[in-house]
C-alpha cells in the first residue's frame, strides 16, 4: 500500500519555497559572471552551478520526507546539537513578540550605526538599550552595568591590546572618540 | 629520541629568560584563546615584531607553546558560553555547553584539559619519532586530488553534523559552500556575486560568521527565554570527571589522536577539520549516537583530543619541508627568516638543538595545561555565577570587538549581528549552524584543490579516482553519506511501517 501523503503547514511550504528561490536567484546571478577561463575549462560559474543543483535536490528530497510525515526520524547525527533548544515554550504575546523582534534588530542597528557615530560613544547607550529589552529594570544596574563592562573592555582592548575600532565619520562623534582614545593611551 | 628530548629540555630549563617565554606563552595563549575575538593569532601578531630581539630557538619556541595552549584555551569559552575560541573549538561546544547548562561545566572542561593534555602529548612524541618519514610520506602523497578528496570527507562529515534531518544538514553544508563563492574566484580573479560592493570582493570572512552564527545566536536564543519568562540560570558545578568515565573513553581518544595527527599533517586543513571529523567518527562508532548534542562527555572529548594532536602534526611539515599548515605556522616561518634561517631539512642538521628545544617546549606545555587547566577550572567556572543579562552584554560587546578586528571593517560587525539572527531562525527550524560553519571553511578549499586537481590530470575523472588515496578517501566520504541516507531511510521505513 503507497505510504499516505501529509498535509504540509504553511512555514514548511514557505521553507522548501525559500531554497528553490534562493537557488533560481543564485542560478540567475551566475550568468553575471559565467564566461570562460582560459586555463580551466569550467569556468567560475562551474563550482556554484554544482552547488545550485545540489541545494535544489536536496530542497526536493526535504519536500518528499516532509510529504512522507517522516521528519523526526530521519535525524543527522548528533541533532540535538545546536537546534533543539531553542523550541522556547512560555508566554507568546504580541507584547512579547515586539520585545523579541527589538531584541534582534537593536543590534544590527548599533552595527549600522558604528561607522557613523562610533564604538566609544555608541555602545554604552546600546549595552543599556539591550539589558532593559533583555528584562533588566533597576534603574541603578541598567547605568552600572553598561558603563562597567564598557570602561573594562575599552581599555583592555585600546589601551592593552592596541585594537583600532571604529571613531565614527560624522565630525562631532569622531573628535569625541580620539579624545577618548589620547585619554585612554 | 629519550636523549634527544631530555637535551631539549635541559636547554630549556637551564635559561631563566626561556622559561620566562615558556611560562608567557603558556598563559598567554590560554588566556588569549579563551577570550572571543582575540585568540592565540593576536598574540602572535602582537609578538611578532619582538621575536627578533630574541634567539631564534626561545622564539620559535614561544610560538610553537603558544600554538599548544591557544588550541586548548579556546575549549573554555566553547563550553560555557558556546563560543568558540577559534573554528576548531566548534564541535566542543556541541556537547560542552549543553553540559554547561545541566550543571556540568567543571566535568566538561576537566574533560578538555585532559583531552587536550594528552592529545597534544601523544602528538608531540610522534612528532618527534616520525617527522622525517612523515613529512615526506604527507607531502609526496597528498596533491589537490588528494587535499580535494579529503574535503569531500570533510563536507559529508559535516553535513551529517546537527542538523535535524539530512536533507537539512546538506542544505546548511550547502548554503556555507554558496557563501564561500562571494568574492573572487579561486582560478582566475573572476567577481562573483559581489553586486557591485567592495566589501563583497574579498569574501565574506568566516570569524564573524562563526561569532555570529555561535555567540550573538546564543545570546539572542537566551534572551528569547527571558523575554517569555522561561529562563533558567545554568546550575553551577566545579566536579570533574572521574578517572572510570575517562577510562571508559579510551577507545575514542586513541581514535582522536590518530585522526587529529594525520589531519594536522596536511597543510591547510589542520585542526578544524580533525576536530569535525573526529566528532564525527565519535558519533558513528557510539552505541549511544541519539547523546551526541545533549551534553554527552564523548563529544567534547573527541574534539578535544583530536584538535590538539593536531598541533605537533603541524609542525612536521613546517620543519622538515618549511611547508605552513595555517596562520601561526606562516609566522613561524617569518621568525625563521628573522633570524637568517629557512626552515626544511637543512634545520635537523644545521640547528638540531632548535629543533629538540621545540619539540621539548611542546611536550612540556601539553604538561603544563594538564596542570594549570585544573585551575582553571575551579576558576573560570565562576563565570557562570554571573547573571545572564550582564554576561550578555559582555558577549556582544566582545563579539562586536573581535569581528571588527579582523579586518578593521564595521561592515563585519554587521554581517556578525545579521548571521545572529538568521541562526537564530536556522537553529528554530532544525539547520545546522556548524554545518554552514564548516561549508564556508572548507568552500574555497575545495574548489581550489578540485580546479588544481582537473588542470594536472586533464580533466579525466578515472585518473582522479584512480589514486589511491582518492580513492580511499572519497570511499570514505560516499559511505558516510551513505549510511546517513540508510539511517534516514529506515528512519522512514519503520515509521512508515509504524503508522500502517
Amino acid at each position: 500500500m503507497a505510504p499516505a501523503m501529509k498535509r504540509l503547514t504553511t512555514r514548511q511550504w514557505l521553507e522548501v519555497a525559500f531554497w528553490l528561490v534562493f537557488a533560481g536567484l543564485a542560478y540567475i546571478f551566475s550568468f553575471g559572471f559565467s564566461r570562460d577561463i582560459e586555463m580551466y575549462k569550467f569556468g567560475a560559474a562551474g563550482w556554484p552551478r554544482v552547488l545550485i543543483f545540489l541545494i535544489v535536490a536536496a530542497a526536493i528530497g526535504q519536500l518528499t520526507q516532509l510529504l512522507l510525515g517522516r521528519e523526526a526520524d530521519a535525524r543527522g547525527v548528533a541533532a540535538n546539537a545546536q537546534s533543539s533548544t531553542t523550541d522556547v515554550a512560555g508566554r507568546h504575546d504580541r507584547a512579547s513578540i515586539t520585545r523579541m523582534g527589538l531584541t534582534l534588530a537593536l543590534p544590527i542597528v548599533y552595527a549600522g550605526l558604528l561607522n557613523y557615530t562610533g564604538y566609544y560613544f555608541t555602545t554604552p547607550f546600546f549595552l543599556a538599550g539591550y539589558l532593559y529589552l533583555i528584562g533588566e529594570r533597576r534603574v541603578k544596574w541598567l547605568v552600572i552595568v553598561p558603563i562597567v563592562i564598557w570602561v573594562v573592555l575599552t581599555i583592555l582592548f585600546t589601551r592593552f591590546l592596541y585594537v583600532g575600532l571604529p571613531v565614527g565619520y560624522w565630525p562631532g562623534f569622531y573628535d569625541f572618540s580620539n579624545w577618548l582614545i589620547v585619554l585612554i593611551r | 629520541m629519550l636523549e634527544q628530548l631530555v637535551g631539549g629540555a635541559l636547554t630549556l630549563f637551564s635559561d631563566p629568560l626561556s622559561i620566562g617565554i615558556f611560562f608567557a606563552a603558556l598563559i598567554g595563549g590560554m588566556l588569549f584563546g579563551a577570550i572571543p575575538g582575540v585568540n592565540m593569532l593576536t598574540l602572535g601578531a602582537i609578538f611578532l615584531p619582538f621575536s627578533g630581539i630574541l634567539s631564534a630557538s626561545d622564539a620559535i619556541m614561544f610560538y610553537s607553546v603558544l600554538y599548544c595552549s591557544g588550541t586548548y584555551g579556546g575549549a573554555v569559552t566553547a563550553i560555557l558560553f558556546n563560543i568558540p575560541g577559534s573554528p576548531e573549538n566548534a564541535p566542543t561546544a556541541f556537547d560542552g555547553y549543553p553540559m554547561t547548562q545541566k550543571g556540568q561545566a567543571g566535568k566538561a572542561i576537566g574533560a578538555a584539559v585532559l583531552c587536550s593534555s594528552l592529545g597534544g602529548t601523544c602528538s608531540v612524541l610522534l612528532m618527534i619519532a616520525f617527522t622525517p618519514l612523515l613529512a615526506d610520506w604527507a607531502i609526496r602523497a597528498f596533491g589537490p586530488p588528494e587535499i580535494f578528496a579529503l574535503v569531500f570527507l570533510g563536507i559529508s562529515v559535516a553535513s551529517s553534523v546537527g542538523a535535524r534531518t539530512l536533507w537539512k544538514g546538506w542544505l546548511s553544508v550547502l548554503l556555507g559552500l554558496m557563501v564561500a563563492t562571494v568574492g573572487l574566484d579561486p582560478v582566475a580573479g573572476m567577481e562573483r556575486y559581489e553586486f557591485g560592493f567592495v566589501y563583497l570582493l574579498a569574501g565574506i570572512h568566516f570569524i564573524p560568521l562563526i561569532l555570529g552564527f555561535f555567540a550573538v545566536s546564543e545570546v539572542f536564543v537566551q534572551a528569547e527565554k527571558r523575554v517569555v519568562g522561561v529562563f533558567q540560570m545554568p546550575a553551577f558545578s566545579t566536579k570533574l570527571p572521574s578517572l572510570l568515565e575517562f577510562w571508559q573513553l579510551k577507545i575514542a581518544v586513541l581514535r582522536s589522536v590518530i585522526l587529529g595527527f594525520f589531519a594536522g599533517i596536511l597543510p591547510g586543513i589542520g585542526a578544524t577539520l580533525a576536530a569535525f571529523l573526529s566528532y564525527n567518527e565519535a558519533v558513528r562508532w557510539s552505541k549511544t549516537p541519539e547523546k551526541f548534542g545533549t551534553g554527552y562527555l564523548e563529544g567534547v572529548v573527541a574534539s578535544e583530543t583530536a584538535n590538539n594532536a593536531a598541533t605537533g602534526a603541524a609542525m612536521i611539515p613546517l620543519l622538515s619541508l618549511g611547508l605552513p599548515g595555517g596562520a601561526l605556522t606562516a609566522m613561524m616561518i617569518g621568525v625563521f627568516q628573522m633570524h637568517d634561517m629557512e626552515p626544511g631539512p637543512l634545520v635537523f642538521t644545521n640547528s638540531s638543538e632548535l629543533v629538540y628545544v621545540v619539540f621539548a617546549a611542546m611536550f612540556f606545555a601539553n604538561i603544563a595545561i594538564f596542570v594549570l587547566g585544573y585551575l582553571e577550572v575551579k576558576t573560570v567556572t565562576q563565570l557562570l555565577r554571573i547573571p545572564f543579562q550582564f554576561l550578555a552584554l559582555a558577549i556582544l560587546l566582545l563579539s562586536t570587538v573581535g569581528a571588527y578586528a579582523v579586518r578593521g571593517l564595521a561592515t563585519d560587525v554587521l554581517v556578525m549581528f545579521t548571521a545572529g539572527v538568521i541562526a537564530f531562525f536556522l537553529r528554530r527550524s532544525g539547520y545546522s549552524v556548524a554545518g554552514i560553519i564548516l561549508g564556508v571553511i572548507l568552500g574555497r578549499l575545495g574548489e581550489q584543490n578540485f580546479a588544481q586537481a582537473m588542470q594536472i590530470l586533464s580533466y579525466d575523472l578515472g585518473a582522479f579516482i584512480s589514486r589511491p588515496i582518492v580513492a580511499l578517501l572519497i570511499g570514505a566520504g560516499v559511505l558516510t553519506i551513505g549510511t546517513n541516507i540508510y539511517r534516514a531511510l529506515r528512519g522512514t521505513r519503520r515509521g512508515l511501517g509504524a503508522k500502517d
